[in-house]
């Protein structure tokens, strides 16, 4: 895909830190991010037919296929994670499928940002801001939750697991990527990350 | 204050490091000590027992304890005004080569404290003193207090901003093991075979607990010493992946559902140079666990004689602790007073290191006999029953007087002065409950312990070894195994208990054998004794029984009179003591009196903690728009809106914020203005109800709103009052896309959702917010259509085919496009919404192609002057929740007929009156003149007496360049009524400015005059 200058992301501003070996933050710029809500056989029957995917159902379940993941989100919504650039397609297909069925389908690709959080370290690192328990036991791979980074509301997909450690997306807010950022950072001090001055840091005197 | 004469070390023992010397200064005197010592330790090595004053009678305070449990040995470490630290236990404080430490509570010095007056006035500052004297009349008080609180206190609080990192850590485990003694470790062991999570956390640099207060060969476990079992442990501990062990590390708050609080010096050990930048100086660890296995040890009490608080008398388990922990003999020559048989152990150790004995004194009838045959054999003088009447020695014990006890409460003959430097006492053990407690546990007597221990657990926890009143070593370490393995089945991960290990004990094995003696008798009148319980806060057994007599039965009631245990020590030695006095003056069973409660935090906490990383640049999220980056290019002053940071104008280099804000305005309406409006809430609403549940919620009409319109809307709270409002498009007739204020967008997201769930759940309605897939850029004035028809690709701008309150999609530059022909001005306008990725080049390309037609970015004080000109409210500014629609002079969008929330209310009566406050226009007389928003409008020119009345307030005023006057809002007492009368802002000088009320649409009234105001 081209990249069009005329776009940019969240966090463009930042660039990835943190090393493979211990802990590492990037940003993984325009996914595709759709909303699903509707009555779950509903929408169960679109997504299968439109996307091979059955919808999970139950907290924390993901599920996958040809490049898009559901995250179930509640009862009646799920958040669909595509590749950058298919969201329009998926949701053109969606949409025809759905059609006539109470439904509501929203891209929210440029909603969100997704910040990847890899390493040893990673689920260390997210301990420090997220009250959730992330042991494997608790959260394993392929499973996703939405949950607070200290003052921010974010859905946080454990994407695999392994020798090299956890990968963790944090799909985030754009207003809020910044300040997750440099909080994770912040976290990731002790794993040799270097602090990250929030751009919000601003004066905020009108001067005379 | 003078550095010990004399090495007090030990030559062999110890965990301290003989080859790593440390050297600190203490009020001023430079000193040498061991790494692995305490402040404590290392003072005790070089004589010094006195560190500090206590905190009423201004009394010598010295070293009590061995650990947390000390009440008054409080120093402020370091004099750096951003980093020092008050009211630090020496006994806690580990050392580290220049540290530097002072005694608190003395002015000018340690030795020479102007504040002892107040021990020679004691007589006069019985308990309730200050309620006495100053609560009868509260002016008094309010004069004196400043000079109390300075003649009071304890340590300096830093002045400057704290420099040092905290973080908080969450972490769940199966199950918590608090305390690293004995009991800990082998719990902790049981808990894990299975692969359980557990998480050991000890209070101390070390594990091993009071195994490190013993001689190491005086206690073996299957044949090990103390030491080497402890190593072998830890170790095991240590090679278990699902087990984490904290040392340093002090759970000091126990919550609902098993959530502890602990707090984790990381680096307060190390000098400040060693330490490493990458890690905080404090973590607080929250922790959720299964079980709780609470091994917190127990709390040795001292005894309540005549003088018991002078330095040189130490418990008798924490002169066990340095003599054996950091091979420190705290004395030359001893006196043990004691009601229990452990305390011997401390005479015979004492002996053991050199020290000598001057007497051991029993208030027991019979101590054991093994006990009395083994200090015979030592050459030991015993006497018992007996007890301490007297003791000398001002910045140090001198002597102690000890006389024979009746049996019958009261004292015999034969009063003996002893020569001392150290006197080690000892009250019995009390279970170190605290934490139980703060779980809500049910707390009982135990007679044959004389003290309080757990009766009934209200959460998932257990308490093992001494904290549960078990006493002896082997049944402390069964009862540990056995709730380990408890534990770990309960939470899933059976395992076989371990073997618990054989002990062998060297000494004379005797029963504990304790016999209560909460207040010992006395030679002096009562009024005469100081007997103390609460060293740090000076309260005595006298001050307890006043307490008792003015009327202060309860014990939570006392506790508050007398301030028993609510120092910074929490009452660790003094509290079941301190229950003891009351039930003797009571004359009732200490169970019958119970005790206070416990509550967090078991020993203080830094404030740093507890903010954690959440400070400085971290506290709170600051939102910015995709635009952000050219708005902090153009030089914008931002204001913060509902965490939004939003361009409040962009003053040009050299010109003021005011005349920018005029410039920006005066542009808008002659020109192109433009305005980042991304921060709007923004809700998709879809469903075949869609436009029912509309209806419900806007006071106005939606039933007939056709695709591709748009329409304002005013939501309206259950009471009737403005709470939000914005413009809602329709998409499709089941599709809607709706606009709340910044401030708002959450708080109305989650009122609708919460109106759907519960209130409407037969309305088939889905709502999700898109607030920030949008980025938004408002463009307005007379040229704002050429500008527009050159950058839409697909869309004729022109107004006459598409008309205001209507929107439509398009293309910029191939980019797809919202238009929203909306206005914030009153001007010609269109609302671009644009995918956010794209706001930025959106807003460049804006500000590129509009420099020809003469665009101005102009920001949200423009933008709340222009729609001001047009009387267009800002809810939160021009209401304050206590405004209905009719009170805006909106009844026009308040509908007939269908409900919506709110409508009930605006029939009530009160809300119904002609005479509420209603927003109208204002224009001073002089206007020139801006009146201060908030200034409160009142009839006359001048206030009268006693009370003006206020007619309302003025919530909007500015300069307007286009009327080229001043232009205020104001809600004003049945205002609508009134036009043309006038009506004046009161002022602090008393000077009123006069001002006429008029309608709120400026704009139109001057242009309905032919031009300027």
């Amino acid at each position: 895909m081209s990249t069009d200058p005329r776009r940019r992301s969240p966090l463009a501003h930042r660039q990835p830190i943190g090393t493979a070996d211990t802990l590492h933050l990037s940003e993984l710029p325009f996914w595709g991010l759709l909303s699903v809500r509707g009555d779950p056989v509903a929408v169960g029957l679109a997504v299968r037919e439109v996307l091979g995917i059955d919808l999970p159902g139950a907290v924390k379940a993901t599920a996958g296929a040809g490049g898009v993941t559901a995250l179930w989100q509640s009862p009646d919504e799920w958040l669909l994670v595509t590749e950058p650039g298919r969201e329009g397609e998926v949701q053109a297909r969606l949409t025809d499928a759905l059609a006539g069925r109470h439904h509501q389908l929203v891209d929210l690709s440029d909603y969100d940002t997704i910040i990847t959080v890899a390493g040893p370290a990673a689920r260390a690192a997210l301990a420090k801001l997220i009250a959730l328990d992330l042991h494997p036991r608790a959260l394993a791979a392929g499973q996703a939750v939405s949950t607070l980074l200290a003052k921010a509301t974010v859905r946080l997909w454990l994407v695999q697991d392994g020798e090299a450690g956890p990968a963790f997306r944090l799909i985030v807010r754009r207003s809020h990527a910044d300040y997750v950022w440099c909080l994770l950072a912040d976290a990731g001090r002790q794993w040799g990350l270097p602090p990250q001055e929030p751009i919000g840091r601003v004066p905020l005197d009108i001067g005379a | 204050m003078i550095p010990g004469d004399r090495p007090h070390r030990l030559p062999a023992g110890g965990l301290i490091d003989r080859d790593r010397p440390v050297r600190f200064t203490f009020d001023g005197h430079s000193l040498d000590g061991l790494a692995g010592d305490t402040l404590a330790s290392a003072l005790l090595a070089n004589g010094i027992h006195m560190v500090g004053r206590s905190f009423k009678y201004h009394r010598p305070r010295g070293i009590l304890g061995a650990g947390s449990e000390d009440p008054a040995g409080l120093v402020q470490i370091g004099r750096d005004p951003a980093t020092t630290l008050p009211n630090l236990r020496a006994t806690e404080v580990e050392l580290y080569d220049g540290l530097s430490a002072e005694p608190q509570n003395c002015w000018p010095s340690l030795g020479l404290d102007v504040g002892v007056v107040n021990d020679w006035l004691s007589a006069f500052l019985p308990a309730g003193f200050y309620y006495k004297t100053f609560m009868e009349t509260a002016g008094r008080w309010m004069a004196v207090e400043p000079l109390i609180r300075r003649a009071a206190g304890l340590g300096v609080a830093p002045t400057a901003p704290d420099p040092d990192r905290y973080e908080h850590v969450n972490r769940h485990c199966d199950v918590l093991v608090v305390g690293g003694g004995p009991a800990g470790l082998i719990a902790a062991k049981a808990a894990a075979g299975g692969g359980a999570r557990v998480i050991l956390v000890e209070e101390t640099a070390h594990l091993g607990g009071r195994l490190w207060s013993r001689a190491d060969g005086a206690v073996t476990l299957d044949g090990k010493t103390g030491r080497a079992w402890v190593s072998a442990l830890a170790a095991e501990l240590a090679a278990m992946p699902e087990v984490t062990v904290l040392t340093r590390a002090c759970a000091f708050g126990y919550y609902a559902r098993n959530w502890l609080g602990i707090l984790e010096a990381v680096q307060d050990h190390l000098a400040p140079g060693d330490r490493d930048p990458a890690l905080p100086r404090q973590r607080l660890w929250r922790v959720r666990a299964g079980r709780v296995i609470l091994a917190t040890g127990a709390i040795e009490r001292p005894l309540v004689f005549h003088g018991n608080d002078r330095p040189g008398i130490l418990l008798a388990g924490a002169v066990r602790s340095y003599l054996h922990r950091y091979a420190v003999a705290p004395g030359t020559r001893a006196v043990v007073a004691a009601n229990n048989s452990d305390a011997w152990q401390t005479a015979f150790d004492l002996h053991e290191a050199g020290v000598e004995i001057a007497a051991i004194a029993d208030t027991r009838a019979v101590p054991e006999a093994a006990l009395i045959a083994y200090a015979e054999r030592l050459g030991l003088p015993v006497g018992f029953p007996a007890t301490i009447v007297a003791t000398a020695g001002r910045s140090r014990v001198r002597s102690a007087t000890i006389a024979r006890l009746d049996g019958a409460g009261g004292l015999a003959g034969g009063d003996k002065r002893v020569r001392c430097d150290l006197i080690a006492v000892s009250g019995g053990w009390s279970p170190n409950v605290a934490l139980f407690s703060q779980a809500r546990g049910k707390l009982g007597f135990d007679p044959a312990l004389q003290a309080f221990r757990p009766a009934e657990s209200w959460q998932a926890e257990r308490s093992v070894g001494a904290a549960n009143g078990t006493v002896d070593l082997a049944a402390s370490l069964a009862e540990a195994v056995t709730a380990g393995a408890e534990a770990a089945r309960a939470t899933g991960f059976p395992t076989p208990p371990p073997a618990v290990p054989a002990i062998e004990h060297a000494g004379p094995a005797v029963p504990y054998g304790i016999e209560g003696a909460w207040s010992l008798p006395s030679r002096r009148p009562p009024h005469r004794t100081r007997a103390f319980v609460d060293l740090q806060n000076d309260v005595t057994a006298k001050d307890l029984t006043l307490a008792v007599r003015e009327g202060y039965v309860s014990v939570e009631h006392a506790k508050r009179y007398t301030t028993l245990g609510m120092g910074t020590d929490q009452g660790k030695t003094s509290g079941v003591n301190g229950f003891g006095v009351l039930a003797a003056a009571l004359d009732t069973p200490v169970e019958r009196v119970g005790v206070t409660t416990y509550r967090p935090p078991f020993k203080p906490v830094t404030f740093g903690a507890v903010a954690g990383q959440h400070t400085g640049v971290h506290f709170h999220p600051r939102r910015t728009t995709p635009m952000h980056e050219a708005h902090r290019d153009a030089g914008a002053v931002f204001e913060v809106v509902g965490d939004w940071l939003r361009a409040q104008a962009y003053p040009h280099a050299g010109e003021g914020f005011a005349t920018a804000v005029q410039r920006e305005s005066r542009a808008a309406r002659t020109a192109i203005g433009v305005l980042d409006a991304s921060t709007l809430g923004k809700i998709d609403i879809r469903g075949p109800d869609a436009r029912a549940f509309l209806n419900r919620v806007y006071s106005n009409a939606w039933l007939k709103l056709a695709p591709g319109r748009c329409r304002y809307g005013l939501m309206l709270n259950e009471d009737g009052m403005v709470f939000d409002d914005g413009v809602t498009a329709c998409l499709a007739d089941d599709h809607f896309h709706m606009t709340t204020t910044t401030g708002g967008a959450a708080s109305v997201l989650a009122w609708l959702e919460e109106y759907l769930q519960t209130e409407w759940p037969d309305l088939r309605v889905y709502l999700t917010s898109v607030t920030e897939q949008w980025a938004v850029a408002s463009v307005c004035g007379p040229g704002s259509a050429a500008l527009m028809a050159d950058l839409l690709d697909d869309l004729d701008p022109d107004p006459a085919g598409f008309p205001f309150m209507t929107h439509r999609t398009g293309h910029i530059d191939g980019v797809p496009v919202r238009v929203f022909r909306v206005s914030f001005t009153g001007e010609l306008s269109y609302e671009i919404n644009i995918p956010a990725r794209y706001g930025l080049w959106l807003w460049r390309l804006l500000l590129e192609r509009g420099a020809g037609y003469g665009i101005t970015a102009y920001g949200t004080e423009a933008m709340h002057l222009l729609r001001a000109e047009k009387g267009f409210i800002i809810v939160g500014q021009d209401t304050d929740g206590t405004v209905t629609p009719i009170d805006l002079g909106m009844g026009w969008a308040v509908k007939q007929g269908a409900d919506f929330i709110g409508k009930r209310s605006l029939s009530r009566s009160d809300t119904a009156r002609s005479d509420r406050r209603q927003l109208v226009g204002l224009l001073t007389r002089d206007p020139r003149h801006v009146l201060a928003e908030g200034a409160q409008m009142i009839e006359g020119p001048a206030e009268t007496r006693p009370r003006t009345p206020m007619l309302g307030h003025v919530t909007s005023s500015y300069f307007s360049p286009t009327l080229n006057r001043s232009i205020a809002l104001a809600l004003i007492a049945g205002g609508h009524h009134r036009m043309g009368e006038t009506v004046y802002a009161a002022r602090a000088d008393g000077t009123a400015i006069p001002a006429v009320i008029t309608g709120t649409d400026f704009l139109a009234a001057a242009n309905a005059r032919g031009g300027t105001a």
